[in-house]
C-alpha cells in the first residue's frame, strides 16, 4: 500500500515537472518570437517618423495600427540635447507621467542614444491593458544620427491569451495525469471510476452549470448581488398577470383533465362497456401527438375562419385565441396523463371493498361517494398535480393560441428573443419553477401520506357493476363525445394538408404538400439528423447511469441521481434559457452549433431513460452480473453482454422516447436553433404565425406519421407497449 | 485442475447501515485453507458468512485486513482478475443465453476458441449429468438442473478456488441431498479448493473437510466435522451443531485435559472443551449429546427423571425426560424389552468419554439452557 502511494506520487511529480517544463518552454518560445516581431515592427515604424510635426504622424499611426500606441521623446542626451516628451494630447500627458516613473525608463531612453532598441521583456499594465513597452531610436535618413526616441506600447493581449491557453492546457493535463495515476493505483475498477467521473463532468457542465448560471443571472448584475430584476418582475403588472394566467390555466386544465381522466378510468375499470381497447387508445394517444397539432386543428375548426364557426354556424366574431381555447387543447392533450394515473389507482382498489359496501345495502351512489371516491382520492390529487405542472410548463400551445392572454412561459420567451432581456427571461422561467416545486412537495409530503394501502395484489378479475344502466349510458355517451372530438381534431389536421385555403377556398390540392416539403426539407433533415444523433447517446448514457446508480456504491451517488433527474422537473423554457446563458462564451461557445441542440436533447430526455433503466434493473437479480464478473468479465463487458441485453426493453423504449421527444421538442429548442440548424416544430410555428395553416398542417402530419412509425417499430421490437406507455408522460 | 490455498488475515468488514450506523459484518477473521480442501463457513443468519465469501470473490473490499490466494495478495484485485468462480444461491444464470452459452461465457472471457469451447462445455455438462442440454434456455430447466448448470459454468473455467453461497437452499429436501453428494463427488474428482457457505449443519458436516463456525462476525471454532460436533468449545457451537443436554456440576479437580466433576454425588471424569484452559474463577457446565446418554433402571444411572414423551423415528427413538435441570432428550435404539412407557421413572447414565465440560458465560443460567433447547 505504502509503495503504491510513493510510486503514484513520484510519477505524478515527475509528470507535473515534465508538463510544466514543456509548457514553459512553449510559452517562452512563443513570447520570444512575438517580441522579436514586435521589435522589428517598431524599427520599421521608426523609419517613418518625420523630423517635425510629430503630432499628426502620431494620430495617423494610432489610427492605422490599433495594436500599437506610439509616443515620442525628442532630443538626444548623449549630444547634450534637452530631452523633451512630445505631448500633443491628454493621453500623451498621462502616458509620460506614468512612463517616467518606470524604473527602466531612463535606461530605455539611454539605450536608444547608442542606436539600440530596448525592449522591456516583461508584460506590464497600461490602463488595465496588458502591454509591452519598447524604446526605438529615431534616426532620420537625412540626418543620420539619433534625434529622439520612439516609445511604443504593443498590445500584449494576444501573448497573454496564448499564455493563458497554455496554462489551461497544462492544468488540464496535470489534472488528467494525476487522475489517471491515482485511479489506476488505487481503484479496483478504473473503468468504473472514469465512467463516474465523466458522468459527473457531463452532468455538472450541462445540467448544474447552466441552471446555476441562470439563477445567478437573476440575482447578479455586473458582479454584485442584487434583487433588482426580481423587484422589477414582481412589481410589473404584465408579469404578474402572466404568472396569474399560468396558474389559472393550470387550475382549469388540471380540473377538467382530471375529471375526463377519471371518467375514462372509472368506466373502463368499473363497468363492462364494450370497446374498452378503443377507449383506452383514445385516452392515451394524445400523449404522443406532436406539438401544435391539436392547436392547429382547433384553429381550423373554431377559429375566426373555422370550418365550424364560420362555415357551418356562420359566426363572424368568435375568438378561439385565449384562455378558453387553451383549456380545450391542453385538456385534450393532457387528460391522458390523468387517465394513466387514475386507471392504475382504480385497478389497484380491490372491488371487494365496494362489494362489502353493497352487501351492507348501500345504494350505488352511496358506494361510489363513500368508498370508491375516497379510496381513489390520493390518485385524483396526484393526477391533478401532474396535469397542473404540465400545463404550467407548456409552451407550444400558448405560443400559438394564447392571443392576448398572458402566460409565463411565452412571456419568458418573448423577453429573451424579442427584447434580448436574458435576465428577465431567466427570472420569469425560474418563477415558473415555483408552482412545480410546490406541487411536487405537496405530492411528496401530503398525498403520499394520505394514500391508503389499497393494493391487495390480487386482482379479482370480477367487475362489480357499481353503476346503474342509465348512469352507464351517460358515461359512455360522454366518452364517445370526447373520443369523437379528438378524432375530428386529428382528421382536421390531415384534411388541412389538402385544402387550398382553409376558411375561404376548400378545393382539394396537393400544393400545400409540395410547398411545405420543399420549404421544410432542410428543417426535416436537420431535425431528424439531430434527433438521430442524440438518440443513441441519450439511450446508452441513461442505461449506464442507471446501472451505476443501482449497482455501484460511490460517494456522491445521491447527488448524481438528483442532478440527472433535475431536467425532468425543470420546464423546457428554463432549460433553453439557461443553455443560451451558459454556453455563449468561450471555452464553451456552443450557441448556434448543432452540439448545443443535441446536448439539450440528451440532457432533457435522460431522466426518463434513467428511471426506466433503474426500474428494470431493480427487477434483475444482482448475482447474474456478479456471476459474470466472477467468470472474468470486467464492468464494461458486464454492461455490454449482460446488463444491456437484460434491460433491452427499457433501452429500446428510452431510445424511441428520446427520438420522439427530440423530434417534437419545442420549448427549449426554440432558444437554441440557428439559421444553420433549424427545427421542424419551429417551422410549423412560423407557418402558423403567418397564417399558412395548410403548410403547418402538412408538417404536423409528417411529424405525426414519424412518431406513429417509431412507436409501431418499437412495439414490434419490444413486443409489448405497456411498459412504454407508462414512460411517456409529457411535460 | 489447479488448486490454491486461500488465507484471510485479520479481515474486517464494516457496512453503513440505513441510519448511518456501522454494522461490523466481519470482525477480525483469520483463517487459512489448504489447496484442495473443502471448507464450510457455518453459522446463523447474519453472522457474516456471505460477506466473507464475497470478499474472497472480490465483490466486497475488506475494511481492514489482507486476503491472499496462492500466497498472492488479492485484497484489491477486482473479481474478474481473480481465479475464483462463484456458485450463487439464486444460480445467477444469464436468462438471455442458452445453457451452452451460459457455461461457455467464462471461456469466452478467457478467449478460448469456439471449437475448444464447445468441447469443454459438453465435457463439463457431461460431468454434471446434463449432456445434450446446450440449446435449452435456463428457464426451461428444473431448480436442480439450473444449479447444475451454475456449477458447470463455474467449473468449466477451471478456477483455482470454487466458492458456494448456500447453493442448495432453493432446492427441496430430496434434491438437496442428491446435489450434496454430487458436489462432494465433483470436488473430489477435480481436487479443487472449495469454500462453501451454509447455515445448514448437516450440509456442513457431510460436505467438508473443515468446518469454520462463525457467530456475530467472528470465528468461534474451526475443526473437522467430528471435532465440531463432538468437542464444541462453547455452548453456542454445541447448540448450533445439534441437541445437547446440560447438567450443572461441581468441579472437584483438574487432571490435565480432563476434569473430575460431581453430579448427584457421583464422580465423573470428563473432557474439558478444546482451547479452554482450566480456570477456577470460571463457571462450567457439563454437556452431553442425546446419543451419549443412556436410560437405566431407576437408581442405576446418575440423573433421575421421568419420561414425558417418546418420539419414534424408525431407526431410533427420542425420549424426552423431565429432570431437575429441565427437560433433556435422549436418543437410543429401541431396547429389546420394548419401549419404556411415558411416565416411567428412569435414571440417566452419561458416557464420560463423550461428555464435555463447557465454559458458562457469566449471567447465563445453566438451567435455562435445557428449556431453551426444547
Ligand atoms: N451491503 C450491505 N449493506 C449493509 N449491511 C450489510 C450488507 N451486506 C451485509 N450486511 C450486513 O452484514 C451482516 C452479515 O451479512 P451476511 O450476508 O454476511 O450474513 P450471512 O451470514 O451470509 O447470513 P445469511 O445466512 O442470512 O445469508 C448482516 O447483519 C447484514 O445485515
Ligand atoms: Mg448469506
Amino acid at each position: 500500500m505504502k509503495v503504491k502511494w510513493v510510486k503514484a506520487i513520484l510519477f505524478c511529480v515527475l509528470g507535473i515537472i515534465l508538463i510544466v517544463w514543456v509548457f514553459r518552454t512553449l510559452e517562452t518560445e512563443f513570447t520570444n518570437i512575438s517580441i522579436q516581431r514586435l521589435k522589428e515592427a517598431g524599427l520599421l515604424l521608426s523609419q517613418s517618423v518625420p523630423s517635425r510635426s510629430y503630432g499628426q504622424w502620431i494620430s495617423s499611426t494610432r489610427e492605422q495600427y490599433p495594436d500599437i500606441l506610439p509616443f515620442i521623446s525628442e532630443g538626444n542626451a548623449e549630444f547634450g540635447e534637452k530631452v523633451r516628451p512630445v505631448i500633443s494630447s491628454k493621453e500623451d500627458q498621462a502616458f509620460f507621467d506614468w512612463a517616467q516613473s518606470l524604473p527602466f525608463y531612463a535606461y530605455g531612453l539611454e539605450s536608444t542614444y547608442y542606436e539600440e532598441v530596448y525592449f522591456y521583456p516583461k508584460r506590464i499594465e497600461w490602463k488595465g491593458h496588458p502591454v509591452y513597452i519598447s524604446f526605438t531610436p529615431i534616426i532620420p535618413e537625412e540626418v543620420g544620427y539619433v534625434t529622439g526616441t520612439l516609445i511604443l506600447l504593443h498590445d500584449g493581449s494576444v501573448i497573454r491569451n496564448y499564455g493563458n491557453l497554455l496554462k489551461g492546457f497544462a492544468i488540464t493535463f496535470i489534472v488528467l495525469l494525476s487522475c489517471i495515476l491515482f485511479v489506476n493505483a488505487f481503484s479496483k475498477d478504473p473503468i468504473l471510476v472514469y465512467t463516474i467521473l465523466i458522468i459527473f463532468l457531463i452532468v455538472g457542465i450541462f445540467i448544474a452549470f447552466p441552471l446555476y448560471q441562470a439563477f445567478r443571472l437573476t440575482v447578479m448584475k455586473d458582479g454584485v448581488f442584487t434583487l433588482e430584476v426580481w423587484r422589477h418582475v414582481l412589481s410589473n403588472r404584465n408579469y404578474l398577470q402572466a404568472l396569474w394566467g399560468s396558474i389559472l390555466l393550470g387550475v382549469l386544465t388540471a380540473t377538467v383533465s382530471t375529471a375526463i381522466g377519471f371518467l375514462f378510468a372509472f368506466t373502463l375499470t368499473r363497468t363492462n362497456v364494450r370497446g374498452k381497447g378503443f377507449y383506452a387508445t383514445m385516452a392515451t394517444l394524445p400523449v404522443i401527438s406532436p406539438p401544435f397539432s391539436l392547436t392547429l386543428s382547433l384553429i381550423l375548426l373554431f377559429g375566426s375562419y373555422g370550418l365550424i364557426t364560420r362555415r357551418i354556424l356562420g359566426l363572424t366574431n368568435v375568438d378561439i385565441y385565449g384562455l378558453d381555447g387553451l383549456v380545450i387543447v391542453q385538456t385534450m392533450g393532457m387528460f391522458p396523463i390523468a387517465f394513466m394515473v387514475l386507471s392504475g389507482v382504480l385497478e389497484a382498489i380491490d372491488s371487494t371493498f365496494e362489494e362489502a359496501a353493497m352487501n351492507l345495502k348501500a345504494t350505488r351512489w352511496k358506494v361510489f361517494s363513500t368508498v370508491t371516491l375516497p379510496l381513489s382520492f390520493p390518485g385524483i390529487a396526484s393526477a391533478w398535480l401532474l396535469v397542473f405542472t404540465n400545463s404550467i410548463a407548456d409552451f407550444a400551445n400558448p405560443l400559438i393560441l394564447a392571443g392576448k392572454y398572458k402566460v409565463l412561459s411565452v412571456e419568458a420567451y418573448l423577453e429573451v428573443t424579442g427584447m434580448n432581456h436574458l435576465d428577465i427571461g431567466a427570472t420569469l422561467s425560474v418563477l415558473l419553477l415555483i408552482p412545480t416545486f410546490l406541487a411536487f412537495g405537496l405530492q411528496r409530503y401530503w398525498i403520499s401520506k394520505k394514500s391508503y394501502t389499497t393494493v391487495t395484489g390480487k386482482p379479482t378479475g370480477r367487475i362489480l357493476e357499481v353503476v346503474s344502466p342509465n348512469v352507464k349510458k351517460v358515461l359512455v355517451a360522454l366518452m364517445v363525445a370526447i373520443s369523437g372530438f379528438l378524432l375530428s381534431l386529428y382528421a382536421t389536421i390531415v384534411a388541412g394538408c389538402f385544402v387550398k385555403n382553409w376558411g375561404i377556398d376548400y378545393t382539394f390540392t396537393f400544393d400545400n404538400v409540395v410547398e411545405a416539403l420543399q420549404r421544410g426539407k432542410d428543417a426535416i433533415g436537420d431535425t431528424t439528423l439531430l434527433a438521430a444523433i442524440a438518440t443513441p447517446i441519450a439511450g446508452l448514457l441513461a442505461m449506464i447511469v442507471a446501472m451505476i446508480i443501482v449497482r455501484k456504491r460511490f460517494p456522491g451517488k445521491g447527488l448524481m441521481q438528483a442532478m440527472v433527474i433535475t431536467p425532468y422537473a425543470v420546464p423546457g423554457t428554463l432549460v433553453g434559457i439557461s443553455f443560451i446563458i451558459a454556453f455563449n462564451k468561450p471555452p464553451l461557445l456552443l450557441v448556434g452549433t448543432a452540439a448545443i441542440i443535441i446536448i439539450n436533447y440528451v440532457v432533457r430526455e435522460l431522466p426518463v431513460g434513467v428511471e426506466s433503466g433503474i426500474a428494470s434493473l431493480k427487477q434483475i437479480d444482482p448475482s447474474i452480473e456478479e456471476a459474470a464478473q466472477s467468470l472474468g468479465a470486467d464492468t464494461a463487458t458486464v454492461f455490454r453482454t449482460i446488463v444491456l441485453p437484460l434491460i433491452r426493453p427499457a433501452f429500446i423504449s428510452s431510445l424511441s422516447y428520446t427520438f420522439v421527444r427530440s423530434m417534437t421538442a419545442v420549448s427549449a429548442v426554440i432558444f437554441l436553433i440557428s439559421a444553420k440548424w433549424y427545427h421542424m416544430t419551429i417551422l410549423i410555428y412560423n407557418f402558423s404565425e403567418n397564417l399558412r395553416f395548410g403548410l403547418a398542417s402538412v408538417l404536423a402530419t409528417t411529424l405525426m406519421v414519424i412518431v406513429l412509425t417509431v412507436f409501431w417499430v418499437l412495439r414490434f421490437l419490444v413486443g409489448k407497449s405497456s411498459s412504454l406507455q407508462k414512460n411517456i408522460i409529457v411535460r | 485442475m489447479p488448486a490454491s490455498s486461500v488465507s484471510l488475515t485479520n479481515v474486517y468488514k464494516a457496512f453503513k447501515g440505513f441510519k448511518g450506523e456501522e454494522i461490523l459484518a466481519v470482525d477480525d477473521v483469520s483463517f487459512r485453507i489448504e489447496p484442495g480442501a473443502f471448507v464450510t463457513l457455518l453459522g446463523p443468519s447474519g453472522c457474516g458468512k456471505t460477506t466473507s465469501l464475497r470478499m474472497i470473490a472480490g465483490f466486497e473490499n475488506p475494511t481492514k485486513g489482507k486476503i491472499k490466494i496462492d500466497e498472492e495478495d488479492v485484497t484489491f484485485i477486482p473479481p474478474w482478475k481473480r481465479d475464483t468462480a462463484m456458485v450463487f444461491q439464486s444460480y445467477g444464470l444469464f436468462p438471455h443465453m442458452n445453457v451452452g452459452d451460459n457455461v461457455g461465457y467464462g471461456l469466452k472471457m478467457r478467449k478460448v476458441t469456439t471449437s475448444e469451447r464447445h468441447k469443454k462445455v459438453s465435457a463439463i455438462l457431461d460431468l454434471v449429468g446434463l449432456s445434450g442440454f446446450e440449446e435449452r434456455p435456463p428457464s426451461s430447466l428444473s431448480g436442480g438442473q439450473q444449479q447444475r448448470v451454475a456449477l458447470a459454468r463455474a467449473l468449466v473455467v477451471e478456477p483455482s478456488v470454487l466458492l458456494f453461497d448456500e447453493p442448495l437452499s432453493n432446492l427441496d429436501v430430496l434434491l438437496r441431498e442428491q446435489m450434496r453428494v454430487e458436489i462432494r463427488r465433483i470436488q473430489q474428482k477435480t481436487g479443487i479448493t472449495a469454500i462453501y457457505v451454509t447455515h445448514d449443519r448437516t450440509e456442513a458436516m457431510t460436505l467438508s473437510d473443515t468446518v469454520i463456525v462463525m457467530n456475530k462476525g467472528k470465528i468461534v471454532q474451526t475443526g473437522t466435522p467430528f471435532d465440531i460436533y463432538e468437542e464444541p468449545n462453547s455452548i453456542f457451537v454445541a447448540d448450533f451443531m445439534g441437541k445437547m443436554a446440560y447438567f450443572p456440576v461441581k468441579i472437584l479437580a483438574w487432571e490435565g485435559k480432563d476434569a473430575i466433576v460431581e453430579l448427584y454425588d457421583k464422580k465423573l471424569s470428563v473432557r474439558v472443551a478444546k482451547n479452554v484452559t482450566p480456570n477456577d474463577s470460571q463457571r462450567y457446565i457439563l454437556a452431553c449429546r442425546p446419543e451419549s446418554m443412556k436410560m437405566q433402571e431407576n437408581g442405576k444411572g446418575v440423573v433421575p427423571g421421568v419420561i414425558t414423551t417418546n418420539v419414534y423415528l424408525g431407526n431410533a427413538i427420542e425420549s424426552y425426560i423431565k429432570t431437575e435441570f429441565g427437560e433433556v432428550m435422549v436418543k437410543s435404539e429401541l431396547p429389546k424389552e420394548g419401549l419404556r412407557p411415558e411416565g416411567s421413572p428412569v435414571s440417566l447414565s452419561i458416557r464420560e468419554d463423550k461428555a464435555v465440560l463447557l465454559p458458562l458465560d457469566p449471567g447465563i443460567d445453566g438451567l435455562s439452557l435445557n428449556k431453551a433447547n426444547i
